[in-house]
């Protein structure tokens, strides 16, 4: 009976109808209601995709809950939704990051709240919608969208810099996404329709498939961020609101790497393999160059934006050497990340709200006055290093070991990160949070309030938890991530070439 | 216990490493019940008679010492005796080197080991009196009222510090005399350490001359590592004793090598220097050139500096003026009737 409804399609629109009526609750006069509106949203919007996970087919690698209606049938464009093992954990992540977002804007937005909550509860919806859509228009649309909220959440309620901040990466994204509609309208050209399913079955040259290859690679390159085109998401981070770069780090990032799998891997499977060696190269530039860069930031977000640069290497590595441990690996590694950037900006956003200062240099023993903070700050940065028990350990410790079976040196390289990683974020947090109280502020600082502690608390149980038993996440993605890698084993070259 | 490893006596060194676990750990925890005593100041230039004030970390310390040196009967005794036999008796390439190191080791710990437990619980009082070398480099953090006050007087810790103390310098004696014979050469490690008896015989060798623990305690007292260890004991009470000139002479005479040996060889620094300060100026560099210069600089920031000074030249065309637009009609329309109409 629960699979009659079409899930998917409320998981997408009752956060988007919840953001439009919590914009009806108007100006900042009735921002209370706002809130709490939003908050029961976000958890119908939560709610609803539980059914996803469990009505679930663990044994089947294909799309299930699948929903077709006709949409635009002039071009043959679909209302066509369906998920898979890869895309439910990181629906699941969407919903539950919207929730601990609303929450952890609570107190701290003052101003134009209604239309805060509603940015996110909309982002939400939209991003669902990009990582269900199996129609190459439907999805643009999603893609597209999405980017709306976040340019409005970082304009408006940003830092000091936001306009550049907000611009700059509202442009750069979408001139890699205009390369992939060109991708789509050849794609169009050759099968007459927009449905995933057909461009997966289409043969196609290797040059052409490079190309079309090449133009997905533009868009998603951008998005999760993948060196050199990363330069957008620090800048972003530092001037995004608290809640703003909790969903860019957890979700949007994902999204790119999502898009990999769904689009350009499968749809051009010989440019894959062809490409594999650049697209491991940039990896690990990421993970290595990054890391080195991560180590000498002074600003709180640049360097956790920059750690999330190079733990995003580590999903691409995963991603191109094309065996099931390197798979599984990157897609637990973009869940895993999802919950421990989220967590380290929130504590970023703790600091923020409390000293108006992002700068290292303005901190030292805030241990000493808010311990419980301090032991929530440590874990997750000791998550963030990789430390084994931690879900940050599981997915880079399969990636390193997929790496091996194909090359011993991209292994050595991406094992750094496990040096580099620990470098960077122990030092910032033994600059921060231990030694001497540096000034009278730091002093002067309140612990955590109750709701910071139950967010950070809900994180740290899901991080420790994934830590020591991933299976939940591996089991979904199984069947899947087989069924992928077996289709990206054919080629698809037309027969004669 | 790598020595061990290295002669491929597996067991002697698993017996080594619980041996050392209880005595070290004791040293470590005495150490700390000291610095609790002496109000964090960790400095032994600064301590001294600590016997009187502290009985049971001064005993347990003691004891702790004289199972690291080596002394017969005591636990530490029994691990580092064999580890030492078995290197004697291999013939592996460096074993002649390693044999003599060992040696070495032995008289160098008990030298040090003893000067600490002299200088701390033995000797002058001296944390009452001016301290020359607070300015020092102090490698631990500064705490603005670390040490004892001139009036004051350190006493010994709560039961919570001095109980493990205690609980620890029971098998630090005793652990070596009860285990050794079924941990070496007994069925303790059967099935799980194998050794290949033909190419590595140490542990054969060492099980003929073994003859019970006692036997073994009595015939230690006639061995090389014993006599070291006790020279190495009998020097330090020279030096920090009875002559403590002695030392500051020879520290003065051979200052190089007391700051070569005070600066840990230079390893601290390099990995300062070369690592830590490296990949930060690598880091710097990545990012100041790489990310700011080159790719925002350039790139991003580059292209858009340079639409807006193609947009500002091309924006000219949209004067505004009626005539030159019509100007610009007439021009274009003779263009076309000229060059592009096909006769």
């Amino acid at each position: 009976m629960m699979t009659d409804l079409p899930i998917i399609s409320l998981a997408i629109w009752v956060p988007i109808l919840a953001g439009i009526a919590v914009l009806f609750t108007g100006d900042d006069r009735r921002a209370c209601l706002a809130r709490w509106m939003a908050l029961a949203g976000s958890i119908a919007g939560f709610l609803v995709t539980l059914p996803l996970y469990t009505e679930f087919n663990f044994a089947d690698g294909g799309f299930q809950f699948q929903e077709r209606l006709s949409w635009i049938p002039a071009f043959n464009i679909h209302y066509h939704l369906g998920v898979d093992g890869i895309s439910v954990p990181l629906i699941l992540l969407t919903s539950f990051i919207t929730m601990v977002v609303v929450v952890a804007g609570w107190e701290v937005i003052e101003k134009r709240v209604a239309q805060y909550m509603a940015s996110f509860l909309i982002m939400s919806g939209l991003m669902i919608g990009v990582f269900s859509a199996l129609d190459a228009i439907l999805y643009y649309v999603f893609w597209e969208a999405m980017l709306i909220p976040m340019f409005l959440v970082i304009g408006i309620w940003g830092g000091q810099n936001r306009v550049y901040a907000t611009i700059k990466f509202f442009l750069y994204t979408l001139l890699g996404s205009l390369l992939m509609l060109v991708a789509f309208i050849y794609l169009y050209h050759q099968t007459d329709s927009f449905a995933l399913v057909d461009y997966y079955r289409l043969p196609l040259a290797l040059p052409v498939q490079v190309l079309i290859f090449l133009a997905f690679f533009m868009a998603f390159a951008v998005k999760i961020p993948m060196w050199p085109v990363h330069t957008w998401l620090p800048d972003a981070h530092v001037e995004a609101p608290t809640g703003g770069s909790v969903v860019l780090a957890a979700i949007m990032l994902k999204l790119g790497a999502y898009s990999f799998l769904r689009f350009a891997m499968p749809i051009a499977p010989d440019a894959a393999h062809y490409l594999a060696g650049f697209m491991i190269t940039l990896s690990l530039i990421s993970i290595v160059y990054i890391a080195f860069v991560a180590l000498v930031q002074k600003d709180m977000k640049k360097l956790i934006a920059y750690s999330s640069i190079s733990h995003m290497g580590f999903v691409t590595l995963g991603m191109f050497i094309f065996n099931p441990l390197g798979m599984e690996g990157a897609i637990v590694q973009m869940i895993s990340h999802g919950f421990i950037s989220g967590a380290m900006f929130l504590c970023v956003g703790v600091l923020y709200d409390r000293m108006h200062s992002r700068q290292i240099a303005d901190y030292g023993g805030v241990a000493n006055t808010m311990p419980t903070f301090a032991a929530f700050a440590v874990l997750f940065a000791m998550a963030n290093a990789g430390l084994p028990g931690t879900s940050g350990f599981v997915g880079e410790f399969l990636v390193i070991l997929g790496a091996l079976q194909v090359n011993f040196w991209y292994a050595f390289l991406a094992a750094l990160t496990l040096i580099f990683g620990a470098a960077y974020t122990l030092w910032m947090v033994k600059r921060v949070f231990y030694g001497e109280i540096a000034n009278q502020q730091v002093a002067a600082l309140k612990d955590l309030s109750k709701r910071e502690f139950f967010i950070l608390a809900v994180l740290a149980l899901l991080v420790i938890g994934f830590g020591v038993y991933p299976a939940p996440i591996t089991e979904l993605t199984n069947a899947s991530v087989s069924q992928l890698l077996s289709h990206l084993a054919q080629s698809k070259l037309p027969a004669g070439y | 216990m790598t020595v061990a490893l290295g002669v491929s006596a597996y067991s002697v060194a698993m017996f080594h490493l619980m041996t050392h676990a209880f005595f070290k750990a004791l040293l470590f925890l005495a150490a700390g019940s000291v610095i609790m005593a002496m109000h964090h100041d960790q400095d032994i230039r600064n301590m001294g008679g600590l016997r009187k004030y502290m009985p049971i970390t001064w005993i347990t310390s003691l004891i702790g010492s004289l199972a690291l040196i080596g002394t017969p009967l005591f636990s530490g005794f029994y691990s580092k005796d064999s580890i030492i036999e078995a290197v004697k008796y291999s013939d592996i390439a460096g074993s002649g080197f390693a044999y003599f190191a060992v040696l070495s080791g032995v008289f160098v710990t008990a030298f040090y080991s003893f000067r600490m437990y002299f200088l701390v619980f033995h000797s002058k009082e001296r944390w009452m009196e001016a301290k020359p070398h607070d300015a020092h480099h102090d490698d631990h953090a500064h705490d603005e009222h670390h040490g004892l006050a001139p009036h004051e007087k350190p006493h010994e810790q709560k039961w919570v510090v001095t109980l493990p103390l205690v609980l620890l310098a029971i098998p630090s004696i005793f652990i070596g005399y009860i285990a050794i014979e079924p941990m070496l050469f007994g069925d303790f490690f059967k099935g799980v350490i194998h050794v290949d008896q033909a190419a590595h015989p140490a542990m054969s060798v060492l099980a003929s001359h073994f003859h019970g623990a006692a036997a073994m305690a009595l015939h230690g007292l006639q061995t090389w590592p014993f006599w070291l260890a006790l020279a190495g004991v009998l020097l330090s009470w020279l030096f920090y004793m009875k002559r403590p000139d002695i030392p500051a002479a020879i520290k003065q005479r051979f200052d190089l090598i007391y700051r070569i040996l005070d600066n840990k060889y230079g390893f601290d620094s390099f990995n300062d220097k070369f690592f830590a300060a490296g990949s930060r100026w690598l880091g710097d560099k990545l990012w100041q050139i790489g990310d700011v210069r080159l790719i925002d600089g350039a790139v991003v920031n580059g292209t858009a500096r340079l639409i807006g000074r193609i947009a500002g030249v091309v924006r000219q065309l949209q004067s505004g003026l009626i005539y030159h637009y019509a100007f610009a009609m007439i021009i274009g329309a003779f263009l076309l009737l000229t060059f592009f109409m096909k006769v």
